[in-house]
Formats: C-alpha cells, sequence, structure tokens
C-alpha cells in the first residue's frame, strides 16, 4: 500500500485520520513483525533513524516532513531490540507520539499542554457522542479496556462485547486505548463517530490470560473475581497422545485433577451405546461421594454430554471455572467446576486462511512383562508343591476345570501314568512360555491418526470457520477400531450493527467394531499356547468345565461340538456400532437501545445411533445353550432340538439422544460516573431438556444374508431331560425399550459492577427447577448465588511508580452452588418400576417397587476463594495463588438402613464434606535471546478434603469388612480412606497375625473389631500439579511436560490367592499368581523369614485364620506418589524466507513420545496409575509409551 | 426459538413421568404388587435345609460346599464370615414391606370395589403371617408355652418405612399372636381361590393358620383349620389335586422320563404345581453340595414306595455317590402350603385329638397316591397313638426329605413331650462313603438361629441368641 517509507506533505489531519480508520479496519491475523532492531546511532536524524528500522523490519513510518523539522536527533544502541522498546527510546523527548499499526507506525504531534486559562466567553467546541468497538488480532472482541479522552481525562470501558460510547467530548482531540499487555493507541476523534479499533498485543512471549468466559459472558481476566484458570493452549494443541479432551489437560490447570488408569473413564450411559467416554475429571477435589464428580462442560455456551465427539483441532480456546463466583450461574451443576470450550471461529480479513493439520501416533501393544506373575517353570513346581487330590478328589471335578498341569498330576495320583512319564510331561509344559504368542495372536498394534482441514475467513457482514476431520483409532484389542469423520461450520452473521448471528454446526459421524477378542495377559496360565507348530489353534475345551466324558457324552447325544478354541471364538462375534452426532448451537445479540441487548443463546444435540451385535452359532456359549435346550435321551436317538441349530443371535439396538437448551437473556452494560465505573447486568431464563431412547430386539437363528430368522414354538416352559439335564427355555420378550426424558427449567442474574477500574465486583444468582420425579417441589428452591470482588492494586497511585510490578491485584469470593441427586433417588412415594426379566414370570407380570425416602435434598456447596494475580518484571514472570474452602452440606452418599426395613441401603444426607486447598501456578520467561529462548509454566494443587460428619449412625463404622474394602468414606477421614491391619508377621502355622489396638497379638479371625483397624492415609492424591518447559532455538521448539500425584497410598500387589486350587477357571483366561507366592510360609520356621501366608486347600481357612491379615496389613501399603513426563514434544517450524517461498503463511512439524514414569516412591515397580490403587492389583498398561508425529500448514 | 421459549413457560413443563416408573394409585398396580417374583421364588438358599437330620454329607464334595452349608450341617453357633448377608432373610423383609404398603395403603384408594381391596388387603395381611412364621423359626425358639411370652422372638413390624429405626424383638409369643390375629383377619375376606397358585387364598391361611396351632402344640384349634380348609378346597374349582404316581411313573406319566436331573416332577419343575394350594419355592442348589441322604432316612421308604425315584446314586455331575449313597434330585423346595403336608398335617392333629381313624384315612389317601395301593396302608402293627404319630412324622420325612421341612418338625418336636426323648446327630462320610468320618450333636441351643450380624449393628440395643 505504501513504499518502505513515506513523507507526506500538507496532509489535511482529517484525511490522516480517515485514513487510519481504513487501516485500522483491515484486519489481519498475520502477527505483528517480530525482527530484531540493531542500531548504533549518534545524534542522527530523526528520519535516518526511520529509514534504518524500516531497512531492517519493513515498517513503514506515516510522517510529515512538518513534524520532523521540530524532531530532536536521536543517540541511540540497540541489539536485536524489539520495534516498541526501539520506539520509546527514539521518541523519547521528542515533541511527536506515534501509533503502531501493523505494519506502519504512524507519527503525530504531541498535543499543546491546555491554555492554563480560557476566555469564559469563548465559543464552546460542538461536542458529539463517538461509540466503537474493540477488537484483539484475533478480531475477538476485548471487554474491559479503558478509554480516556486525552484532553479532559473522560473515560469509558469496553463491554463484554467489546463495545464502547463516550458521550459529549469534544469534536477535536485524542482517544487512547489501553489495556494491560496491549500497545497503547491513540486515535484522533475529528468528524469520525464510530470507531472500530484493534489492539495488538505488546510484543512479549510471556502468554498471559486476558479474556476469560463462563459460557454466559466474556469477562477480562484483570476485572474478573472469580478463579479462572487456562490452560496453555500450545501445549493442548501439540498433544496427540490422545484424542480425549479432558485427558490433553492434564496437568496445565493447576487443580484440574485427570484420572488416569483404571476405572478413569466416564461411562457412557449402558442404555445409550453411542461410545461418548471421557477420562474422569475433578476439579478442586471430590465435592460429592455418590454423585459425579466430573465437571461441566460447556461447549460455546451450550452444555455438552459428551465432549469428545468434538474435535480437538476445533478448539479455539479452554476456560476452567473453579470457584463459586466463576461457577454459580451455572447453578445446580456447577459444584463441580465448569470448563468452558470455546471452539474457533470465523477470521474476518477478506480473505481464506487454509489449515492442515494431521497425526499420527503409535502406541503398540500392551505391556505384558508388566505384571510379576509366575513363568511357567515356577508355576509348575508350585501346582506339584500344593497338588492335593484328597481334598479335591478327581472325581468331584467333573464340572471343574482341570488345567493340563493338574490332568498329568491327577493321572499320576491314580496310576494312569508313571511317576517319571508325569515329570516328563510337567517338564515340558514348564519350557514352555506363551507370553509371545499372546502378544503376536491377542494384539494388534495400537494407533490413532487425525485429520483435520480447516478454512475460514469473511467480511464484517459475514464470517465463518469450517473444518472437516478423519480420525481413525485402533486399539490393541485384536479385530477392533473406529473411525470418524467431523465437520464443523461456525458461521457468524452482521447483518447490521444492532444485530449479531451466530450459527456453529458440528456433524460427526463414527462406526467402531469389535469382536470375541479377550483380555489374556500373563495371569493366564503360563504355558498354555494358543496355536501349534503348524499354526493351527490349539483346543482348550478343558476351560470351560466339563471332563471329557461328560463332553463327550453332551457331543454324541446332542450332536454338536463341544470343542473351544478361544482363537477360533474371536470371530464368532461382530458388534458394529455406528453413530451420528449432530450438534446445533445458534446465539443472537441484538442492541435494543442504549447499553441494552438482547442474547439469545440455542442448542439442539441429537445422537442417533445403532449398534448390531451378532453372534454365531458357533460361538461356545450359543452351543451349549443348544445342547442345554435338546432332547436326546441316548446317543441313538434323533436329537430334538429347541434352539435354532444355524444362523446366530443377533441384537439390533437403535438408540437416540436428543438435548436442547434454550437461554434467553436481556443484557445492560452502561458506563457510569463519566466512564470511571462501568455497570453490567443481565438477566435470564433458560430450559433444557434431556431425551435418550433405546430400542433393542433379539433374534435367535438370524441369518445374516437372508435376513431371516428362527420363530421359537415353544417358549417360556422348562424343558426336562435335555442333554445337560433339562432347562427353562426363554423367549418370551424379545425387544425391550428404554426411555428417559428430564426437563430443565432456571431463572438467573448477573451483576458486574467496576468502579474506578480498579475496584471491581462480581454477583450472580440462578435458581434452577427440574422435573425429578416423586420429588418435593419445595425442595428444589435453592438458589446458587455468589459474591465476588477484585482490588486492581497496581493502579493504585502508589504503586503507579513501581516499574517492576506489572500487576497485582487481589480477589475474594463467596458464594453456593448445587450438586442434583439422579432422578429418583429421592422420592416422596414410593416408586414402582417395571423389572427385567428374562422369562416371563411364572405368576405373570408384576411391579418392583423403590422405597419411598422423603428425607433427601440437594447436596449444597459453599466456596471461599482468596485469590492474588501478579505479574513482575516487565510481565516476564507471572502467576496466581489461590486459596479455596469448600464446605459441602447435605451430602448425598449410599447409606445402610436398618435392614429391618426391608432395605439394607438407601440415598441418605449423610453429612457435611470439606475441601481446603491452595494452588499456585507460575508462568516464567526466563531466557530470552535472540535465537535462544526458555520458558517455563508451574502449577501446583493441593487439596485437603475431609468428611465431617454424617447425620445418620452408619454401621459401616462397626464393619471392618466394609472398612478394609471398598468404604470410600469415614467421618473425621480424607475420602477414600484406606485402612488396613497392624500386621504382625505369621504365627508358627504359618498363619498372619495383627497387634490389635489393646497390644496384643492375634491370629483368630474374627476377633478383630474396627478399632483394631490402623488409618493408612488416603487412595486419592492430596498434591498434585504440573511442569512444563519449552526451550526455542531457531526453529526449533523443545517442550517437556511432566505431571504429578504426591501424598497418596495404594496397596502393594501382593498375591491374594492362599486356598483351593490353583488352576484356570470358565470365566477369564487367569489360573496364574504373582511370584509372591514362592516365598510362603512352607514349613515351621519359615515365618522367620516370610511374611507371607501359607497355602491352606480348603474353606477351613476362612474359618481357621484370616489371610487378609496379610494382604490387607498395613505392610502392604506403599506411597503410590509418582511424577510422569506425560509427553515430550520437538517441533520445527518453517522459517519465513523459506515459508515465503513456498507462499505458505506457516508450517510446522513435530514429533511426541509419551509416557516417561521418571520417579515412583514405591520401591516394588508399581506405576500407580495401572495398580488397583485399594485392591492392590496390577494391570497391564495399554502400552509402555506411545509415538506420533504430527504437522500443521497454513496457507 | 419463540416455541421453545413458550413451551418452556409452561405451568406443566416439569410435569413428566418417566417411562417405566409410576406411584401405585390403582388396584392395578397393588396387584401387581403381590406378583412380585420375590414372594414366590425365594431363589436364594435358606441354610436351615442343611441343619434337617435326615441328611448325611459326603466328604469329597462336602468338603468343598460353601462355607455357610458346612457352618449349617455342623449346626455351629456362626454360620456366616462378617462380610456375608444372609439374603434369604433379606427377602422376606423386603417381601414385608410391600406387604406392609399394601396394607396400610390400599384401602385409601377409590379405584376399584370395596371388596377388591380388602381382598388385596387380606392377602397382604396373611402374607405377612406367613413371612413372620418362617422368620420366627429361624430367630425365634421352638413355641413352648410355658416360655414364650419370655422367649425373644423377633421384631412384628407393620410399617413400610425405609427410615425407621428403634426396632425391638417381641417375644415369641406376641409374634405368634400377631401371626394368629392377621390370619384370623385375613381369613374373613380372602377368596377362595387366588388369582394365581402364588398368591393367597382362604384355604391357603386357613392351612397357615392350622400349622401355626400345631407348631403351638394347640391341636384341636389347628384341626378346625384344616377341616375348614378342606371345606374350602371342596367348594373350590379345579381345587389342587394329588399327583398319582403310580400313574405319573407308568409309561407316558407325568413325571417321564427320569434323566440324569430326575424325574420331571414338581420338585424339578415348578410349572408342575397341581398339589400346591401356595405355591412358595426355594432353591436349593445353594445348599445342597455334598448333601445326600442319610441311609437311616432311605432305610424309611419301602421298596415300592415311588418316592424313591426322587433320590439317585450320581452327583449332580453324573459321577457315582460312594457307598450306595442316595442324593435328592430336587432344585426347589416348596415352602409355601402343600396338599400333601395339610393331609399329613391334619392327620396328626386328629391322631393328637384322639381320631385314630380319621388320621389313618388321611395317611392312606396320600400314601395311596405314592405307591401301589396294596401297599398303601398303615402297617398292622401300628395301633397306639405315640405309633402312630411316629408312623406319621416319618411319613413327613418320606413325603419331604432333602427339603427344608424336617428342620421344622425337629423343631416343634423338641418341645413336644411325646418325642422330648429324640436326639440328632449328622455324619460325613469319608471317601469309601462307608466309614464315618464326622459326626456332629446338634445342641438343642442351636434350634435357634444367631439373628445376622447386620441386624445386630443396625440395631445396638437388640441382643442376640445365645
Amino acid at each position: 500500500m505504501y513504499k518502505k517509507y513515506i513523507t507526506i506533505g500538507r496532509f489535511h489531519p482529517g484525511y490522516i485520520t480517515t485514513l487510519l480508520v481504513i487501516i485500522l479496519l483491515h484486519i489481519s491475523m498475520a502477527s505483528f513483525a517480530q525482527k530484531g532492531i540493531t542500531l548504533d546511532e549518534k545524534k542522527s536524524p530523526l528520519i535516518k533513524i526511520f529509514k534504518k528500522i524500516s531497512a531492517q523490519t519493513g515498517i513503514d513510518f506515516l510522517v510529515t516532513n512538518n513534524m520532523l523539522t521540530d524532531a530532536y536527533p536521536v543517540t541511540i544502541k540497540v541489539t536485536n531490540a524489539q520495534l516498541p522498546d526501539v520506539l520509546i527510546r527514539v521518541f523519547k523527548g521528542q515533541p511527536l507520539t506515534y501509533i503502531i499499526r501493523k505494519d506502519a507506525v504512524v507519527v503525530q504531534r504531541k498535543q499543546a499542554p491546555p491554555a492554563t486559562t480560557t476566555t469564559p466567553l469563548s465559543q464552546p467546541l460542538p461536542r458529539k457522542e463517538v461509540k466503537g468497538k474493540v477488537v484483539n488480532e484475533s478480531g475477538q472482541p476485548m471487554p474491559g479496556v479503558s478509554i480516556t479522552f486525552q484532553d479532559t481525562g473522560i473515560q469509558a470501558i469496553t463491554d463484554a462485547n467489546g463495545n464502547f460510547v463516550i458521550q459529549e467530548i469534544p469534536e477535536d482531540g485524542f482517544l487512547v486505548f489501553s489495556y494491560i499487555g496491549y500497545a497503547k493507541q491513540t486515535v484522533a476523534v475529528n468528524n469520525v463517530s464510530e470507531f472500530m479499533i484493534t489492539l495488538v498485543a505488546e510484543v512479549s512471549k510471556l502468554k498471559g490470560v486476558t479474556i476469560v468466559s463462563t459460557g454466559y459472558q466474556n469477562i477480562d481476566k484483570a476485572r474478573a473475581t472469580g478463579s479462572f484458570a487456562k490452560p496453555d493452549m500450545e501445549v493442548f494443541k501439540s498433544r496427540t497422545g490422545t484424542m480425549d479432551i479432558a485427558s490433553r489437560l492434564e496437568g496445565l490447570v493447576p487443580g484440574l485433577a485427570i484420572k488416569k488408569g483404571l476405572n478413569s473413564i466416564l461411562d457412557e450411559n449402558p442404555n445409550i451405546p453411542n461410545g461418548k467416554t471421557a477420562q474422569k475429571a475433578t476439579i478442586r477435589g471430590e465435592s460429592s461421594i455418590s454423585l459425579s464428580t466430573d465437571p461441566l462442560y460447556v461447549v460455546d455456551g451450550v452444555p455438552i454430554t459428551g465432549i469428545n465427539q468434538f474435535n480437538p483441532d476445533d478448539i479455539e480456546d479452554i476456560t476452567v471455572l473453579k470457584d463459586a463466583a466463576a461457577t454459580a450461574i451455572w447453578g445446580a451443576r456447577a459444584t463441580n467446576g465448569v470448563i468452558v470450550i470455546t471452539t474457533k471461529k470465523a477470521l474476518k480479513g477478506g480473505r481464506l486462511n487454509i489449515s492442515y493439520s494431521g497425526f499420527l501416533n503409535f502406541e503398540g501393544k500392551p505391556d505384558l512383562k508388566y505384571l510379576k506373575t509366575m513363568n511357567s517353570a515356577q508355576y509348575i513346581q508350585t501346582a506339584k508343591e500344593i497338588f492335593n487330590p484328597v481334598q479335591f478328589p478327581y472325581q468331584s471335578l467333573s464340572y471343574g476345570v482341570i488345567a493340563p498341569h493338574e490332568q498329568i498330576l491327577y493321572d499320576k495320583y491314580s496310576g494312569k501314568i508313571t511317576a517319571a512319564q508325569a515329570d516328563r510331561s510337567l517338564d515340558s509344559l514348564a519350557s514352555i512360555s506363551n507370553l509371545g504368542q499372546i502378544r503376536d495372536l491377542w494384539y494388534q498394534n495400537a494407533m490413532t491418526q487425525n485429520h483435520t482441514l480447516s478454512v475460514s475467513g469473511g467480511s464484517n457482514l459475514y464470517s465463518f470457520y469450517t473444518s472437516a476431520a478423519y480420525t481413525s483409532s485402533r486399539p490393541s484389542a485384536i479385530g477392533q477400531g473406529e473411525k470418524s469423520y467431523r465437520i464443523m461450520f461456525n458461521q457468524e452473521y452482521n447483518p447490521t450493527e444492532r444485530l449479531k448471528l451466530t450459527l456453529s454446526t458440528t456433524l460427526g459421524t463414527s462406526a467402531a467394531k469389535q469382536n470375541d477378542s479377550r483380555n489374556v495377559s500373563s495371569t493366564f496360565l503360563p504355558y498354555q499356547l494358543f496355536q501349534n507348530a503348524n499354526g493351527d489353534n490349539i483346543s482348550m475345551a478343558y476351560l470351560q468345565g466339563l471332563s471329557p466324558a461328560v463332553r463327550s457324552d453332551y457331543e454324541q447325544r446332542s450332536r454338536i461340538g463341544l470343542d473351544y478354541s478361544p482363537l477360533d471364538e474371536i470371530n464368532y462375534k461382530q458388534i458394529n456400532t455406528s453413530n451420528t452426532h449432530i450438534n446445533l448451537a445458534g446465539s443472537v445479540q441484538l442492541k435494543l437501545f442504549k447499553g441494552l441487548s438482547f442474547n439469545g443463546n440455542y442448542g439442539i444435540q441429537e445422537s442417533p445411533g445403532n449398534r448390531k451385535d451378532y453372534t454365531d452359532h458357533n460361538n461356545y456359549r450359543l452351543r451349549m445353550n443348544l445342547v442345554g435346550l435338546t432332547v436326546a435321551p441316548a446317543p441313538s436317538s434323533v436329537p430334538v432340538y429347541y434352539l435354532p441349530t444355524d444362523g446366530g443371535t443377533y441384537v439390533e439396538s437403535n438408540f437416540e439422544e436428543r438435548n436442547w437448551t434454550v437461554r434467553n437473556q436481556l443484557v445492560y452494560s452502561t458506563p457510569l460516573r463519566a466512564g470511571k465505573d462501568q455497570l453490567n447486568l443481565q438477566i435470564g431464563q433458560e430450559a433444557r431438556e434431556q431425551f435418550a431412547r433405546n430400542s433393542s430386539t433379539t433374534f435367535l437363528g438370524y441369518d445374516q444374508q437372508m435376513m431371516t430368522y428362527f420363530t421359537p414354538t415353544v417358549t417360556n416352559v422348562y424343558i426336562p431331560n435335555t442333554v445337560t439335564g433339562g432347562n427353562f427355555i426363554a423367549g418370551g420378550r424379545n425387544t425391550t425399550f428404554y426411555e428417559i426424558k428430564n426437563r430443565f427449567t432456571s431463572y438467573f442474574a448477573l451483576l458486574n459492577y467496576s468502579f474506578n477500574e480498579r475496584y471491581n465486583l462480581d454477583g450472580s444468582w440462578r435458581v434452577d427447577h427440574s422435573a425429578l420425579f416423586g420429588s418435593d417441589k419445595s425442595a428444589q428452591n435453592k438458589p446458587a448465588w455468589s459474591l465476588g470482588g477484585k482490588w486492581n492494586i497496581k493502579k493504585e497511585n502508589f504503586l503507579k511508580a513501581a516499574d517492576w510490578l506489572n500487576e497485582l491485584s487481589v480477589r475474594a469470593t463467596y458464594g453456593i452452588t448445587g450438586n442434583s441427586p439422579y432422578a429418583g433417588s429421592g422420592t416422596q412415594w414410593d416408586i414402582l418400576t417395571t423389572p427385567y426379566f428374562y422369562n416371563p414370570p411364572l405368576a405373570g407380570n408384576y411391579l418392583g417397587l423403590l422405597p419411598k425416602n422423603d428425607r433427601l435434598s440437594w447436596e449444597a456447596t459453599a466456596t471461599t476463594n482468596f485469590g492474588i494475580d501478579f505479574s513482575i518484571l516487565k510481565s516476564r514472570l507471572g502467576g496466581s495463588i489461590d486459596i479455596y474452602n469448600k464446605n459441602t452440606t447435605d451430602l448425598l452418599g449410599e447409606v445402610n438402613v436398618n435392614p429391618l426395613t426391608g432395605f439394607s441401603r438407601t440415598q441418605g444426607n449423610i453429612g457435611k464434606l470439606s475441601n481446603k486447598g491452595i494452588e499456585l501456578s507460575l508462568r516464567s520467561l526466563n531466557i530470552q535471546t535472540k535465537n535462544f529462548s526458555w520458558s517455563s509454566s508451574f502449577n501446583f494443587a493441593y487439596n485437603k478434603n475431609m468428611l465431617v460428619s454424617y447425620s445418620q449412625v452408619d454401621p459401616r463404622a462397626n464393619n471392618v469388612y466394609s472398612r478394609l474394602g471398598n468404604s470410600s468414606y469415614l467421618v473425621g477421614y480424607r475420602l477414600q480412606p484406606m485402612f488396613s491391619y497392624a500386621y504382625a508377621g505369621l504365627n508358627a502355622q504359618g498363619n498372619p497375625m495383627i497387634k490389635l489396638a489393646n497390644g496384643s497379638i492375634n491370629s483368630t479371625p474374627g476377633v478383630e473389631t474396627v478399632g483394631d483397624l490402623v488409618y493408612s492415609g488416603t487412595t486419592s492424591p492430596p498434591y498434585s500439579g504440573g511442569l512444563s518447559n519449552m526451550f526455542t532455538y531457531k526453529a526449533f521448539s523443545l517442550g517437556a511436560n511432566m505431571i504429578f500425584n504426591l501424598g497418596h497410598v495404594m496397596r502393594a500387589d501382593v498375591n491374594q490367592t492362599y486356598t483351593g486350587r490353583i488352576t484356570a477357571s470358565t470365566s477369564s483366561f487367569d489360573g496364574n499368581l504373582t511370584t509372591d507366592f514362592l516365598n510362603r510360609w512352607k514349613k515351621p520356621g519359615d515365618e522367620k523369614f516370610t511374611n507371607i501366608p501359607s497355602y491352606m486347600p480348603g474353606f477351613d481357612s476362612y474359618f481357621t485364620r484370616n489371610v487378609t491379615y496379610y494382604t490387607n496389613g498395613d505392610i502392604n501399603v506403599v506411597s503410590a506418589s509418582y511424577a510422569k513426563i506425560r509427553d515430550i514434544n520437538l517441533t520445527f517450524k518453517l522459517p519465513d524466507n523459506l515459508l515465503r517461498k513456498l507462499k505458505v503463511k506457516s508450517a510446522s512439524f513435530a514429533i511426541q513420545a509419551t509416557n516417561f514414569l521418571v520417579w515412583t516412591a514405591n520401591k516394588k515397580g508399581i506405576d500407580p496409575e495401572y495398580n488397583d490403587l485399594n485392591a492392590g492389583v496390577r494391570t497391564v498398561p495399554p502400552f509402555r509409551h506411545s509415538y506420533s508425529i504430527r504437522t500443521n500448514i497454513t496457507f | 426459538m419463540l416455541v421453545l421459549f413458550l413451551i418452556s413457560c409452561k405451568k406443566d413443563f416439569l410435569e413428566i413421568v418417566p417411562k417405566g416408573k409410576l406411584v401405585a394409585s390403582t388396584l392395578k398396580d397393588y396387584d401387581l404388587l403381590m406378583n412380585n417374583t420375590s414372594f414366590y421364588r425365594l431363589d436364594v438358599s435358606d441354610v436351615t435345609v442343611a441343619m434337617g437330620d435326615e441328611l448325611a454329607a459326603e466328604q469329597n464334595y462336602f468338603q468343598n460346599a460353601g462355607p455357610e452349608t458346612q457352618k449349617a450341617f455342623a449346626w455351629a453357633d456362626v454360620l456366616y464370615t462378617p462380610d456375608r448377608e444372609v439374603i434369604y432373610t433379606n427377602n422376606q423383609l423386603l417381601n414385608l414391606y410391600i406387604c406392609n404398603k399394601i396394607i396400610n395403603e390400599v384401602t385409601t384408594i377409590s379405584n376399584g370395589t370395596a371388596e377388591q381391596r380388602a381382598a388385596l388387603q387380606a392377602e397382604a395381611i396373611a402374607t405377612r403371617a406367613w413371612i413372620n412364621f418362617d422368620l420366627i423359626n429361624h430367630y425365634g425358639k421352638p413355641y413352648d408355652e410355658t416360655t414364650a411370652a419370655s422367649d425373644p422372638g423377633f421384631p412384628i413390624i407393620k410399617e413400610a418405612n425405609i427410615n425407621a429405626t428403634n426396632f425391638k424383638r417381641n417375644s415369641v409369643k406376641e409374634v405368634y399372636g400377631q401371626i394368629i390375629s392377621d390370619l384370623q383377619a385375613a381369613i374373613v375376606n380372602l377368596p377362595l381361590k387366588g388369582s394365581f397358585v402364588t398368591r393367597m387364598s382362604r384355604p391357603a391361611a386357613r392351612g397357615l393358620l392350622g400349622k401355626v396351632y400345631l407348631f403351638m402344640g394347640r391341636y384341636q384349634d389347628a384341626l378346625t383349620q384344616f377341616n375348614d380348609a378342606f371345606n374350602d378346597l371342596a367348594n373350590v374349582a379345579s381345587p389342587p389335586t394329588l399327583y398319582n404316581y403310580n400313574d405319573a411313573f407308568a409309561a407316558g406319566g407325568d413325571f417321564l422320563p427320569i434323566g440324569f436331573s430326575g424325574p420331571d416332577y414338581p420338585g424339578n419343575n415348578y410349572s408342575k404345581n397341581q398339589e400346591s394350594i401356595l405355591l412358595k419355592t426355594a432353591d436349593l442348589s445353594g445348599v445342597s453340595y455334598g448333601l445326600v441322604m442319610a441311609p437311616e432316612t432311605m432305610d424309611l421308604y419301602t421298596d415300592s414306595d415311588l418316592r424313591r425315584n426322587f433320590y439317585g446314586n450320581m452327583h449332580s455331575d453324573h459321577t457315582p455317590i460312594p457307598g450306595g449313597l442316595y442324593r435328592k434330585y430336587a432344585t426347589y423346595s416348596h415352602v409355601g402350603i402343600e396338599l400333601a403336608d395339610l393331609l399329613l398335617m391334619r392327620a396328626e392333629a386328629r391322631v393328637r385329638t384322639d381320631d385314630l381313624a380319621g388320621a389313618r384315612a388321611d395317611i392312606e389317601l396320600l400314601r395311596s397316591n405314592r405307591m401301589p395301593p396294596a401297599d398303601a396302608g398303615v402297617p398292622a402293627g401300628i395301633t397306639s397313638k405315640t405309633d402312630l404319630l411316629k408312623f406319621i412324622i416319618d411319613e413327613r420325612t418320606r413325603e419331604f426329605a432333602g427339603e427344608g421341612q424336617h428342620w421344622l418338625d425337629m423343631r416343634r418336636l423338641s418341645v413336644d413331650p411325646v418325642f422330648s426323648f429324640l436326639t440328632y446327630s449328622h455324619k460325613a462320610y469319608a471317601a469309601d462313603g462307608v466309614t464315618v468320618s464326622q459326626t456332629y450333636q446338634l445342641r438343642p441351643v442351636r434350634f435357634t438361629l444367631r439373628l445376622p450380624l447386620a441386624i445386630l449393628q443396625a440395631n445396638p440395643g437388640m441382643t442376640d441368641n445365645p
């Protein structure tokens, strides 16, 4: 547009302003020139300096000759300095000032100081109202920008939408727009009455938080009173190890804990198997026992049930809301915190932006060597030692699993084979390891790939962002996989200045398949191969628990083979699930009149899907069902089959989920006291509906090709004298229905007030009513509300001079939020239910019953939060500290009720829970040189929770078993408390002993009471956080993100089996024991060397001793603390000159590796993420490390 | 959108009744509650089955039977480890809740006729009596008029309230009093025949009331009830009838063929319930592993007794039971009111009230349906009242062995002067099936079970049985 440097003659000032406005309206995403400037000048004319800067940076200077004549010469020496710093020095003392534009610096005269005296008679200047909007470089509105009319000091602040109005100012003068972290901008008023201002972030690599979103409003972080946190979106985007949105946030937000490992998946509704899962997350500790503790996910202002239907690549921004002031507007769903997600929006700039991003993530196969199970030699040796044909006579095992090694031992015992033969056979088993076959035959290499192509662009009237993505994921279970396609189309219309419409459309479809693959690991018999040397699948009929004699009899009479080969079974079952997600979110913003506007948000989510589950008649279970309903008294008789002998069992389910949200609000926003204050008021109403249904039909003898099926002629009767004895033939209920509908209606109000720019007050109020059937409506009139204040101390006069301090503010908030019980958990009446039964009952239909329980009310959480935000040393070090105290009352939970009532357990408001904690987040730019920079961010959270009281006496408190078992709470303790026995070694019989509270040593079971248990800690980590480091050297950057969880405990994975036969089972592939068992007590005297109890074959074991004295003993409780480098990324960004040649705006390539356990406190090699912390059982990690490559290109 | 806004503001926006749920309001709703399977398919095992002395144990299998079965067979003090719940009793307490709900609510609704409401209420009251009778026979001492007023029984629960506390054990006498008054109140309004055989009827309630009196030693009162019950049955269209085993086991008979799991008879197939006045079945599979019939029990049968067909000398897995021992095929026991039971109880009441001829007629009616008529008569040597009484008790064993009924007889006879000499023991046979490897003696204190631990924990003031 301009030459490199332009000297303008005598321009009319108005013309320049008009030009400026044109430039300002030219919005572009291209980042500010960031080239370093090197100058070494002594008393050089200003024009020479301009030329040099222009030459080095490509920046144009707009300046008139007139101005230059007044300028002073400049002395300056800088090396690789940034433009704003240079300009500050260049213009120091000059009679000129300047404005930085995208690629130009506009030079202006400084205004002469106003005359000290004015003639009262002088003509008053014409006065006018100006208004406008302030946006950032991305085109997002900027609330809270302060606008000062330079001459008079009249001030205004932009509202939530970035709009401002200033009344009664002279036409002649300048407006100064200022905002922390952004370059000040000065604009002449002149004849212009409406401004569109783009503020450019000051050149600083330290990413600070500017705008936070509650889902109801966007607030400038500088004036927000609540506890808001934002993750580093660069790290979020780079985490290609997972497509799960919650997992990508791990370690990036203080107080947000992502659960890993066992039971960490937020389950989908089992009735609506639409594949919507997410990693479980908690914000600031668990504030409920029985209700969900997962945060509420909000996308573009609308609550979403299945967050992972969104493509992470489409996410622009995430805000995590933690305290009451931030969350209370979400009312009865706010207690667990809220994660607000904003999707990518249109970029207005008159040209199209096209981007591609893609990755391939490779996880490989499960880490089978992680479990410390016995090898075959150890296993066979152990089996020989404990073989007991007297306790377990062979003839009593006709329906029991007899593993090959046992068969040999029984054969030897009965004399069928000689001892030498038996030893040879056992030795050959002892030399086999099946781990290689398990790895090769049961698992595939897990990998995920994702490709996203996006296009955005538009003008002020219309703009859009659209993306298309393909994701393919393949888990390690053989034969499983999922493919999904997603499209997002976000549009914004601004037909008039008063009206803005947005429409966000997301469409996703996915198809998943799975078969009958099983989780086989080293817990299975270690010698049992799955294929022989010829590659044929090995039969393992013994695993089904029929002796060869019984099996042969069944087979002969039914003429149905009952062989069983696990590998063959894999393909006898196919499950195909397909899902569609349609998500529409629209909004309306209509300016009614001065400061008052109407905002509407509307969302509809529709997720239809179906699941086709086909089990072939070759499947063992179906064959066995058929045999059980076949009448054939003798092998010679013609079998009569009551079930089909071909086809398969086919279950077709169709399900649908449909949710909608309607929110209407009125917003009033106005400056007060001549712009010194700002008031923002909102009131609104919201209605929601959640609907889900499923119908599922079962067909027997279904032929997939011909689509025919079998209609049983005989149903619902007992068929005597079948091959297996006698059986009931089902039938009746072929189709099942499930339907659930919930409705909610809410009213809310919001207030924000800023006083003198430095004192801010936020308030919110909301009441929720839901269609909780059978509950008392008056119990729902519990409003959620909050109040918060913030003092921006840095803006006080006494700190204005403190240059080292860039920001300092303190916050304090208090509020009540809720957590509502599941529908129907508390009722005013007994609720009659439709029971599920497979066979129609003998006496016909009936109704089940849920007992009346009218003593339930909602959980309420009162949260107090204090926070400090600061930033020092030119914003190179910044951070926040938050201290909170959350008290939850009327805690819902499952309580034991008096069994004489007819029920053992029910929901109750069992008491009070407190969560206290402190959170710290720090960001720093440690080193910054021309080619190298190092920045860090660290966050840390400490949470202490405590169950304060119960309203009912809990018998659990008196029961040793429930306290040791899965008791997740106890008065006076942290949640997830772990109790154990004070272990006192083994007695002379090899039975474990404990120390009782009275100091005596006991080995007799049943003697102990709860008072004899010792508290060992909690299984939920009190300390958690993350540390991220980013190193940049020229075009390369290296990032490492570490997470840590500290201070919790777990049970070590000791052997649990000390009784019964050591063999395989029909239900799952197990049978092996941990190597601990090798070191068990075997003979008197061993108690001096080992703590591991003896083996005792019979059930006497349960009454003569208690092996849980050992397994639940305090010696087996270890620290579960650990730190992991979750991911390491190496990124290469193509340099600018190359990009220009390629005509590409930006391009980067990255590689990533994940999951490096850097430290654990336990010495047993347990990765706490893959250990059942309470039960002390290791699980097989799905992979050891994952590796991915990623590329991002923008055209 | 405006439309949506308006919808959401409508008053009934929140008034939705979820699918699959309702609040009882009609007679039909209450009626369907009484159809609950928990009332008639007690799918959980009652360990007292293992306590009858007609049983013995076969060590090979029994040593690996469930711990509770082993402990019950040994008449141990503690049957359950603390982590185990007594599901059988919990199920009865749930049934009690449903009964109390119906009793207290059904007459307040306006749906149906007053007669229908009264009949349903009567059914719930009579069912409550049946539950209480079952509970007191587990947790209260056998009824002894001299001590019943001070013997601790079981709490009488007449309220359906999940938040109720402050339960106390009523005396055995109070509980029996409640059972009697409930049955008396119910009989007036009960229908002659229930809507299904699992539902209470007037003859069933009279049979139960007679049984209660019999257990209390009030034989004349018992006889009145039994006679009334038979009179009621005579007026019922298609009344319960006995299977004639001579036909059922003849070629093409109802109980044939006899497969690996035994005949197709009521003990295996609850569709075959023509002998039931009130059908209630309990699962035996959980308590029968390793249990066999004591040889003395098998000796009670004559060779021609067709009830022998209910026993086999193979384990459930078709392996032979050593030593020629037998086990019962039955997978269900019948714990309601059966026609055979009613006949034998009336026979007993008739003997007790000196009507020996009448008693003989009842016995022979049953026996002629169980074996060839030629062998069905009461043996000639049995003439005295006491001998006939003993014969009836033996006949009860022959009819109900292995199904838990005998344990109830053992309990009540322990306070009957006629049988006070009886002592009981259990034998476990070693792997050869002949050698007795272990003998257990029943101590009288164990006629009464200890209370479930969960009940004691929830009611701290409650004393357990010794």
